[in-house]
């Protein structure tokens, strides 16, 4: 990705992205709310058209790929998904596969859907409705949507947002485990600075729509980071080789604070 | 709707004939129970058909009914006429407009992404109305034969019309649920108030025919008009049915639809254009005929959810057994005369109207 710039009508949104994720390695993007990780994700999908600047896909630019083609080698996980839809755990999961579905469903993507849905240890939910479930656990339903379709780009945003601490693990291990074997590109917008630490090869800091920094997540989470993009004091720790962030207080005054009467 | 059945039944034998593994073995527990309820669905609509053409003012035997039918050339001469010229097309108007108005409502409601939607809530019947009254006013419909058909051509336009109209407001509005159900009440106020207009300045006789039209009827029935109101819903569902995955991808919202590689505006369009000449064509001979496109939809999603391949000819069915039933109920208010079928789809499609507006509390939308 070289240059990338984007704007909703006048407000200018992204600012000269450049990125190179790379195969087998996850790459979280992370950056306080509006900084622009939605957009960028978007933007990398395709759903999106930058205002400037390309988004290369082995050695393509996306805009000139058909839709259809395109979408066979990307998958991405919206931030909000559809929590009211008639439709069943089992049929959502499998609509991730929609390049290859016809009136005759596949035994192949029959399989794979199952396989998901075991691997994310919800099987037995597939015949429940999806208004049916609780936050969490549709959201590991949008999860193997997007791994079900097996793609070699695999776009996820916040998709831990609703899970509880050992879902949270679970998931993205299983998403660290995919990535390198099946040699997928993916990338994860995250809240959660722990878990981009563990879990990430590269980590990218987006700050009012600029790359603020971008590279190791050793090297990328610091203490100065943290106070300058996001307006906390913490302290960073490297424990075995992972590093631990704890926050102390926000050192800026964001939201204006109530009087208590 | 027999291309429907029959790739039902193909899908029942595929079912059938594949060998089991454990993914195979869930999924097919989903459609094996969606097809029992498509199937019973299918069995009660040729029922009500049955029952339809038994049912009428002439005291006919059901044997007499079905020699007739079977054999037309060794039957009772009065027999004949009554079975083949009215009790049969009205019979099978009412299956085949109310399958087109229940896959109108389904795919409107699909693409407008709101369960409130249908041909008669959004005023399509409101305007074909308008565009009916205006053709009998400007004198079509004292014309024998050409009147009546210059009436239907005349409301046709105008359902057609109607759509476009609404297809601005959606794409204005940015297709929001309550906006689509408010511009559909608009709709429906201007063309009421233009339609009073014309009743002021009709003569009486126009008016009569003008109030007749708006009832709703199905006794103006002949096989051609069934015809090509098959010829319609054949010719759309076949070209739904190569799109139910898309379709059933729109509710998982836009972006992750785009993200699939879905065109979703064109797709959108494509539908609408569809369903707005297949709403024309019923609308045209039958006049207002309200709720259906409602019902059908309706019963189809408390039934099998809106994966399309179920949710498609469940809705056809649904509205085919629906406007059947109501043809049946029809005969049987006042015996002896064939009660305004648009009454009683009205009293009848009320209640699921309010009660789904209810249910958005319970997240059904
Ligand atoms: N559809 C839109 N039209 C106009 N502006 C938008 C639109 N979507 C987002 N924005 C703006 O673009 C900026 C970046 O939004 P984006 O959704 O990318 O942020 P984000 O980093 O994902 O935030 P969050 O952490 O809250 O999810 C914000 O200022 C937002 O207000
Ligand atoms: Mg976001």
């Amino acid at each position: 990705m070289r240059n990338l710039s984007f704007s909703y009508g006048a407000t200018s949104v992204l600012k000269n992205i450049n990125m190179k994720p790379l195969p087998g390695k996850i790459t979280a993007i992370i950056g306080p709310n509006a900084s622009g990780k939605t957009t960028l994700l978007k933007c990398i999908c395709g759903i999106l058209k930058p205002i400037e600047g390309s988004v290369l896909f082995e050695g393509r630019e996306i805009s000139k790929i058909r839709k259809e083609e395109l979408a066979k080698h990307i998958a991405y996980m919206p931030q909000e998904n559809p929590a009211v839809a008639f439709l069943t755990v089992f049929e959502t999961v499998l609509l991730g596969r929609l390049h290859s579905l016809s009136w005759r469903v596949s035994d192949e993507d029959l399989e794979m859907t199952l396989k998901t849905l075991e691997s994310l240890g919800i099987s037995e939910l597939s015949s429940r409705f999806l208004s049916e479930l609780s936050a969490g656990q549709r959201q590991l339903v949008y999860i193997a949507q997007a791994v079900v379709h097996q793609p070699r780009v695999l776009l996820l945003d916040e998709p831990t947002s609703n899970l509880d601490l050992q879902h949270q693990l679970e998931v993205l291990d299983l998403i660290k485990e995919l990535t390198s074997e099946m040699r997928i590109t993916t990338i994860i917008a995250l809240h959660d600075l722990n878990l981009a630490a563990k879990y990430s090869d590269e980590v990218i800091v987006l700050n009012f729509g600029r790359v603020y920094a971008a590279g190791k997540p050793e090297s990328v989470l610091s203490e100065d980071m943290l106070r300058a993009v996001y307006g906390v004091s913490a302290k960073v720790n490297a424990h075995d080789g992972v590093l631990q962030i704890t926050i102390l207080n926000s050192i800026r005054k964001r939201l204006a604070k109530k009087k208590c009467g | 709707m027999m291309a429907a059945l029959s790739e039902v039944i193909k899908m029942c034998l595929r079912v059938m004939a594949v060998k089991e593994t454990k993914g195979k073995e869930l999924y097919k527990k989903i459609v094996w129970r969606k097809l029992v309820l498509v199937i019973s669905l299918a069995v009660t609509c040729a029922l009500t058909l049955l029952l339809d053409i038994s049912t009428g003012p002439s005291q006919l035997s059901l044997f007499e009914v079905f020699s007739t039918i079977i054999s037309p050339n060794h039957s009772d001469p009065v027999t004949h006429t009554i079975i083949w010229t009215i009790r049969l097309p009205m019979a099978l108007m009412a299956i085949v407009v109310g399958a087109a108005l229940g896959v109108a409502g389904a795919e409107m409601q699909t693409i407008l992404n709101n369960p409130l939607a249908s041909p008669y809530t959004l005023g399509v019947s409101a305007g074909a109305g308008f565009g009916a009254a205006l053709a009998i006013v400007l004198g079509a419909g004292v014309i024998p034969y050409i009147g009546e058909f210059v009436t239907s051509i005349n409301a046709f336009i105008f359902s057609l019309l109607t759509c476009l109209l609404i297809y601005l407001i959606a794409k204005a509005g940015r297709m929001a649920a309550e906006t689509m159900i408010l511009a559909g009440i608009a709709v429906t106020l201007l063309f009421h108030s233009l339609l009073a207009l014309l009743e002021y300045i009709a003569s009486p006789e126009a008016l009569q025919a003008i109030v007749f039209w708006l009832f709703g009827s199905l006794t103006k029935a002949t096989l051609l008009k069934v015809g090509i109101t098959s010829v319609g819903l054949l010719a759309v569902v076949a070209f739904l049915s190569t799109r139910v995955w898309r379709l059933t991808a729109l509710r998982l919202g836009d972006e992750k639809a785009k993200s699939l590689g879905i065109n979703v505006e064109k797709l959108r369009l494509e539908v609408f254009i569809c369903v707005s000449l297949l709403t024309a064509v019923a609308v045209c001979f039958v006049g207002t005929i309200g709720f259906i496109g409602l019902v059908g939809p309706h019963i189809a999603r408390m039934c099998v959810g809106e994966e399309q391949r179920f949710f498609l000819p469940m809705s056809l069915l649904g509205g085919a057994v629906t406007l059947s039933a109501a043809s049946v109920i029809s005969k049987l208010v006042v015996p002896g005369i064939y009660f305004p079928i648009g009454i009683i789809t009205s009293l009848i499609g009320l209640p699921f109207f309010l009660s789904i507006i209810l249910m958005k509390r319970r997240g059904y939308w």
